[in-house]
C-alpha cells in the first residue's frame, strides 16, 4: 500500500483524472472530497462490501428450489 | 434534457417507483417463459464486475419475480420490482447515475431489487442497491442511491 501524508486542502491525484482531496479533520473523523469520472464508481467500502455479500448470497440460487418458493410468495 | 439537471444545485433524479400496469397478456406458452430484454451492465453487479451483458426474463409463473440472467456468466439473480414489495420507495439517483443511464426521461427509468432466497426459505430483497436501467437503451447499473441510509438491504418478503 502506498502511504502518503497529507494536510487539511492537500490533495492526491490518481492517474491523472482523479482527484482526492483532504477537506477537513477533526479528531477522529476525516472528511474527503473525491473527484473522478462519472465512470468511475464510487462509492463507501462498507456499503459496497455489504452489497457485493448480497449478491452474491443471492446468486447461484438452485432455481428449481427458488420457483417452487416464490410460486407461494406470488399465490399469497 | 439532461442539462436541466446537471445544472441544478442539488440535481438529482428522484424515482418515485409506481407500480407498473399488470396488464401484461397471456400468450405466452412456452412454459411462460417470454424473450429477454437484453440489458448492459458497464460495471457489471457488486462484487461481480466482469460480468455485463444479462438479460431479464419474465416467467409468468413468477410474475411479479423476473430472472436476471448473466450472458457471458452462468449466473441468474432473481429480481422484482419494489413497488410489488414496499410503498413509497424513493431512490434518489447521483447526476453521474443520470449520465450513464443515458436517462433523458424519468419514464425510461425502471428500477428492480434482487432478491434472496435464504437457507431458511425466506425471501428478501435488496432495496439498498437497486438495478435501475434505461428501457429505451437497456442500460442498466446497479447503484447506492444518495438516500442508500434510509433503506434495507434485506426486506423481508411476503409470509
Amino acid at each position: 500500500m502506498l502511504v502518503l501524508s497529507r494536510k487539511p486542502k492537500e490533495s492526491i491525484i490518481i492517474n491523472g483524472n482523479i482527484t482526492v482531496s483532504v477537506l477537513r479533520i477533526d479528531s477522529d473523523n476525516v472528511r474527503i472530497g473525491i473527484e473522478a469520472p462519472m465512470e468511475i464508481p464510487v462509492m463507501r467500502q462498507e456499503i459496497y462490501n455489504e452489497i457485493s455479500q448480497n449478491n452474491h448470497a443471492a446468486a447461484g440460487l438452485a432455481k428449481a428450489k427458488v420457483k417452487l418458493k416464490v410460486k407461494e410468495l406470488v399465490k399469497s | 434534457m439532461l442539462c436541466h439537471w446537471q445544472n441544478s444545485c442539488h440535481a438529482m433524479l428522484t424515482i418515485e417507483h409506481k407500480q407498473q400496469e399488470k396488464s401484461e397478456s397471456t400468450t405466452a406458452t412456452d412454459g411462460g417463459l417470454k424473450p429477454g430484454l437484453p440489458l448492459h451492465f458497464a460495471f457489471g453487479l457488486l462484487g461481480f464486475e466482469a460480468n455485463k451483458q444479462f438479460e431479464l426474463i419474465s416467467d409468468e409463473e413468477l410474475n411479479p419475480f423476473q430472472w436476471l440472467n448473466g450472458v457471458d456468466a452462468d449466473q441468474s439473480f432473481l429480481v422484482i420490482q419494489p413497488a410489488f414489495a414496499v410503498e413509497n420507495y424513493t431512490v434518489e439517483l447521483s447526476d453521474d447515475d443520470v449520465a450513464m443511464l443515458e436517462l433523458q426521461n424519468q419514464a425510461d427509468a425502471v428500477v428492480t431489487c434482487i432478491a434472496t432466497y435464504h437457507p431458511d426459505e425466506s425471501v428478501t430483497i435488496n432495496l439498498k442497491g437497486p438495478i435501475i436501467y434505461n428501457q429505451k437503451t437497456g442500460e442498466a447499473r446497479q447503484i447506492v442511491p444518495l438516500n442508500a441510509a434510509d433503506l434495507s438491504l434485506s426486506h423481508p418478503m411476503g409470509n
